[in-house]
């Protein structure tokens, strides 16, 4: 299953399913419809596991000069983190409320940075999810099994069965 | 300023050759790919080049035996026998050789059974530059007090770069007239990181001085006390953006706070702007990274990074390129990417796979 998300796309070729969860666009399936909510812009579902995934593309040729600068103040302000913190929490609310989270749940953010500096950020995204790294004794569950944030290379390294890549102009659809 | 680095069949070496940057040369690899060796050749060749030059009367077999001398208690070889720095089982001479100018170049060959190295040379430049300055891992400040006598009277197990630093460092300080504008910003700067300024008293005596209090030199942070030495060799005139020899410095990052990398790297570029040649050899992604964030190419900046690594064989090769993100291939990224993958597997066992 191919998804794709500003130009770059994944194939999840052993996944059971596979959504463009921010789906904005009523005329499509899986319309989300909550546009006050944050949001992941995959789901990906398997036998055992979910996968919540959040692409940011600062590195794309095409990308607007605005989002771009965006991202780079999010970087700055430290931001970043909370903001990929705030899609994670919103999106497993919401499929909690669809009743879709009966499995280990994990997020796995594609950012196109240098390697160096997503270690850092996984371990600050980390911190958010889990405050301090801190579980209660009351939890039954863990509500995130692992996140960890790749660029498209140390993807591709890590997950052989699910590749990326970035899309050519003429590549690109919209969706 | 050193152009150009040819070292074959010497120590870890088969054969490298680096073209270094005139402003800042940073080296990067695993250990065992032989940096140190390479900023100690390169002190090697600079120090003896400046000797040379300075006593064009002394015997060629005189100032060979004090080479081969000198090389002996920077590398310390097994057993004190330089052709136990021959390449292990290299059938040529191992020769180390520096171009410093287009026209002045000096080389050293010796082999396994030598006793003193031959020595080449071309005739010096008029305006021959100053001694070069080798800042080795360890800081000195913390046992300057007398290891120069205990140095030359005993077999310590430090190599000369330790004492040629203690040296430099308890000599007095240059006329302020001489102070270079860049020198005296830089020294200001290193104070300020520090909260005070290390005072030297001679004979190796160091203490830390703030506004009101004196204090041990020992009492004082490993990092601030590396921090002194740039400061003191600057005060010194040691280091004199423009006049003086490279300066070497192996590791910097060693015992420096992560959030000082970014001051010292901008104090270095400053230098090296100013005509101060800088190789530093590092494994830290912070002091890298801050050189690819904070040099300005318009501002002159002329940044290489060199890796060296063990190509086919096991022989270390070394790639260069100006560009961060060409670095290849680039062992501290690669640590990460390491981290990255260990992340995955503990997390996520067969996803993806």
């Amino acid at each position: 299953m191919k998804l794709e998300e500003r130009g770059i796309e994944i194939e999840f070729t052993d996944a059971l399913d596979a959504i463009i969860f921010d789906q904005m666009d009523r005329n499509h399936p899986n319309y989300h419809g909550i546009s006050d909510m944050h949001r992941v812009d995959f789901v990906v579902e398997f036998p055992l596991d979910i996968v919540f995934v959040e692409l940011k593309d600062p590195a794309n040729p095409r990308a607007r000069p605005e989002a771009i600068a965006d991202f780079h103040r999010e970087i700055q302000n430290g931001t970043l983190a909370h903001t990929l913190a705030e899609k994670f929490v919103d999106t497993f609310f919401y499929r909690w409320a669809e009743d879709k989270l009966s499995k280990h749940v994990h997020y796995l953010c594609l950012v196109t940075l240098e390697h160096e500096l997503l270690q850092s950020l996984s371990d600050d995204l980390a911190r958010r999810l889990s405050p301090a790294g801190k579980v209660s004794s009351r939890w039954q569950r863990h509500p995130l099994r692992s996140c960890h944030i790749f660029n498209i290379q140390t993807w591709n390294q890590s997950f052989p069965k699910w590749p990326a890549k970035r899309l050519s102009s003429t590549d690109s659809q919209p969706h | 300023m050193i152009q150009r680095l040819e070292i074959s069949n010497f120590m870890s070496f088969k054969r490298l050759t680096l073209d270094l940057s005139p402003g800042v040369n940073v080296i990067i690899g695993e250990n065992g790919t032989g940096k140190t060796h390479l900023l100690k050749a390169a002190w090697a060749l600079a120090h003896a080049a400046t000797a040379r030059a300075k006593s064009p009367d002394q015997s060629t077999e005189d100032f060979e035996k004090i080479l081969a001398s000198n090389l002996i208690r920077l590398f310390l070889p097994l057993d004190d026998r330089l052709g136990k720095m021959h390449h292990h089982g290299a059938t040529d001479h191992a020769i180390i050789a520096a171009q410093f100018t287009n026209t002045h170049r000096f080389s050293a060959k010796f082999f396994n059974n030598s006793r003193s190295v031959n020595v080449k040379h071309s005739p010096p430049p008029p305006h021959l530059p100053g001694e070069p300055v080798f800042i080795p891992t360890k800081e000195v400040l913390s046992f300057m007090k007398g290891f120069a006598s205990l140095y030359n009277k005993y077999e310590l197990s430090f190599d000369s770069t330790y004492d040629h630093l203690c040296l430099l460092l308890d000599l007095p300080e240059i006329r302020p007239e001489s102070l270079h504008p860049k020198s005296k910003w830089a020294i200001e700067e290193l104070e300020r990181i520090c909260c005070g300024r290390f005072h030297f008293y001679g004979g190796g005596k160091v203490t830390f001085k703030t506004e009101n209090s004196e204090y041990s030199a020992n009492a004082m942070a490993e990092g601030f006390r590396k921090a002194g030495i740039l400061a003191r060799l600057l005060q010194t005139g040691a280091i004199q953006p423009g006049i003086s020899g490279p300066l070497i410095w192996d590791e910097p990052e060693s015992n420096l706070n992560p959030r000082l990398m970014k001051d010292l790297v901008q104090i270095l570029l400053e230098l090296a702007r100013q005509g101060q040649q800088i190789i530093l050899s590092t494994h830290d992604y912070v002091l890298l990274k801050c050189f690819d964030l904070l040099m300005d190419q318009a501002s002159g900046d002329h940044v290489l990074f060199h890796s060296l690594y063990r190509g086919d064989g096991r022989i270390i090769c070394s790639d260069s390129t100006p560009n961060y993100l060409q670095i290849a291939p680039n062992a501290i990224s690669a640590t990460f990417a390491d981290l990255t993958r260990e992340h995955v597997t503990r997390r996520m066992g067969g996803l993806g796979k």
